[in-house]
């Protein structure tokens, strides 16, 4: 109880802040920056889902895009209106044409089917260890996307499913994107967290603590798993359309630049680095279409944004590997203003 | 072997310590232990000494789990471990450092202490015993640096963290691999200060292991002496330090 109520506590300025920006933005913004900000909190609570079993474990995954497409697909499935599924996917197994539920309903049942889908992928991650682990998780995410990009009579193959119910808006999305920090904060802070976190430091001298890795591993990365659920239930239900190459290469690769700009080691820096790609992506986005600036007719650059997102993991792998904040939270900062300047480490 | 007449249980197994018993590892066909049969009682600090190369750490990892014997088998309090594995023994009761230090360098001294007391808090059933944590961290002498990373410590320290956070097992058997390695005169003084201290303090048995002889000839009651992978001697100090077999392989063959 101690434990949560410090949780809460530590977590209450990025919560607030998160609530004000979006209550900011859907009071005062226009529709298109309305949907920048939504995108913002998606990709904030699929980093957080990153950031439980990356951050803790520190094995990087490549596969919980995986995780995000069987939601939104699930989701997409059982709520898509009968009338509809009868055009797009009339051969739908297991009856599921002519299932339609509400957005509640559906969404619980993508919770369980990534919950299971976790528990069992994570028996083998937490047997593998290094890069045995990491090449099993990018297989994960291929066979993942193959399934989305052949199972045609289900998902409609390289096609989008549409017509999903739009019942998600940007309150719902900072409030999960919030639940998220809380959660992911209270993981890390928790006995299992540190006990994972210094695994991942030594792995021979937590065993020689007692800390038992693979339990350990196979817990954060179901909790991951349905935090990044949580995303693609977000994207499902707020695009109304879906198609296999969200959850593939470009999108893992946004979501990793991110946590690794920010420091996947602290929750605190995941917030910062999806704030800091986010707003980066969108000035690069602007930039490719050749704007004028200053007077200056720009030449349109093609591919100035996937550009920037590579400058931002090679400087970051060269300059700063734990990401701007490392281990440190939010909470830690303020506290400890006299501490000695991590700028200038190398 | 080397039946000698001295201290605590020599064929039976200890009812409260560690007793080793024909422990044995080979790679191949090279024997890095073979045979081991050692005592450590609770309550009683034990000396594993012998030239570089003779097996000592072997040993230390065998009955810590971190390696799986070939033969023999390691027990405590009186009961075998079936298949040891690092996470058991740390389970039930061996608590141990390491040669070179392996602390969990960016969690906070008090974290890495944490990390040992909360196996503890599992095995027992509970919470976390926070006043206990303090308590080492305090004995320690760690409490002004138990905010810091632990890697930013000094390499002195970072020795105190290893033992500090072995203790938050609330082991039976604590092994000491090379605790003295790399301190000065003074430093090595404290650290025998500290071992007896912790003996008495949290009542466990203590396994040291060194190759230097001074550090060891003091600070144990009671000593084995390891060669080629074989335990060549035993005895109190006085003993061992006059038993030319130990001169001989400290010094050279005779001829």
């Amino acid at each position: 109880m101690r434990h949560l109520g410090r949780t809460l506590a530590v977590s209450a300025l990025p919560v607030l802040c998160l609530l004000a920006l979006a209550a900011l933005i859907q009071t005062f913004a226009e529709p298109f920056q309305v949907r920048l900000a939504y995108a913002f909190f998606m990709n904030l609570v699929l980093a957080l889902g990153l950031q439980v079993f990356m951050g803790n474990s520190g094995v990087v995954s490549f596969g919980h895009l995986g995780f995000m497409g069987v939601a939104s697909y699930a989701v997409a499935i059982l709520t898509i209106p009968v009338a509809l599924k009868a055009t797009m996917i009339p051969d739908a197994p297991f009856g599921l044409a002519g299932v339609e539920l509400s957005p509640l309903v559906a969404a619980l049942i993508a919770f369980a089917l990534v919950l299971v889908l976790a528990f069992l992928s994570g028996f083998l991650v937490s047997r593998l260890s290094g890069a045995a682990a990491e090449i099993f998780t990018l297989a994960l995410l291929v066979i993942a996307y193959v399934v989305f990009t052949a199972w045609i009579d289900l998902t409609r193959g390289q096609r989008s499913l549409y017509g999903i119910p739009v019942t998600s808006g940007l309150g719902f999305a900072a409030a999960v994107a919030c639940v998220s920090v809380v959660v992911a904060r209270l993981f890390r802070d928790s006995d299992l967290g540190l006990q994972l976190r210094a695994s991942s430091e030594d792995t021979l001298a937590a065993r020689a603590m007692g800390v038992h890795i693979g339990r350990l591993r196979h817990i954060a990365w179901v909790i991951s798993a349905l935090i990044v659920g949580a995303a693609g239930v977000l994207h499902a239900t707020y695009l109304g359309a879906i198609g296999p190459n969200s959850f593939y290469f470009s999108q893992t690769f946004l979501v990793m630049a991110m946590i690794i700009l920010g420091g996947m080691r602290s929750v605190s820096g995941t917030i910062l680095g999806v704030l800091a790609i986010s707003v980066g992506n969108e000035i690069a986005r602007t930039l490719e279409s050749g704007p004028v600036v200053l007077g200056v007719d720009l030449p349109e650059m093609f591919g100035l944004t996937g550009f920037f997102l590579g400058a931002v993991i090679v400087a970051t792998m060269i300059w700063r590997r734990d990401g701007i904040l490392g281990d440190i939270e939010f909470e830690t900062l303020f506290r400890r203003r006299k501490a000695p300047s991590k700028g200038g480490e190398a | 072997m080397n039946a000698l007449p001295s201290s605590s249980g020599h064929d039976g197994i200890l009812a409260a310590g560690l007793s080793v018993r024909g422990l044995s590892r080979n790679f191949g066909g090279v024997y890095a232990v073979r045979g081991v049969t050692l005592d450590c009682a609770v309550g009683e600090i034990v000396g594993l000494i012998g030239p570089n190369g003779a097996g000592k750490s072997t040993l230390m990892n065998l009955i810590s789990g971190t390696i799986t014997p070939s033969e023999g088998q390691v027990w405590l309090d009186g009961s075998a471990f079936a298949a040891p594995s690092a996470v058991d023994c740390a389970e039930r009761g061996i608590g141990r450092t390491f040669q070179n230090i392996r602390l969990f360098k960016r969690l906070s001294v008090r974290e890495n202490i944490r990390v040992a007391a909360i196996t503890r808090a599992r095995v027992k059933g509970g919470a976390v015993d926070g006043a206990a944590v303090e308590d080492i961290i305090a004995f320690a002498g760690l409490s002004a640096l138990a905010d810091r990373p632990a890697g930013t410590l000094s390499y002195g320290h970072q020795r105190r963290v290893e033992i500090a956070r072995a203790l938050a097992l609330g082991p039976r058997i604590l092994l000491l691999d090379e605790p003295a390695a790399g301190m000065n005169e003074q430093e090595t003084e404290g650290l025998i200060a500290t071992v007896r201290g912790l003996r008495d303090r949290f009542g466990c048995g203590v396994v040291v292991i060194d190759h230097d002889l001074g550090f060891i000839m003091q600070v144990s009651q009671r000593l084995y002496v390891m060669h080629l992978g074989q335990i060549l001697v035993q005895g109190d100090p006085e003993t061992v330090r006059h038993d030319p077999r130990v001169a001989e392989i400290y010094l050279g063959r005779k001829k």
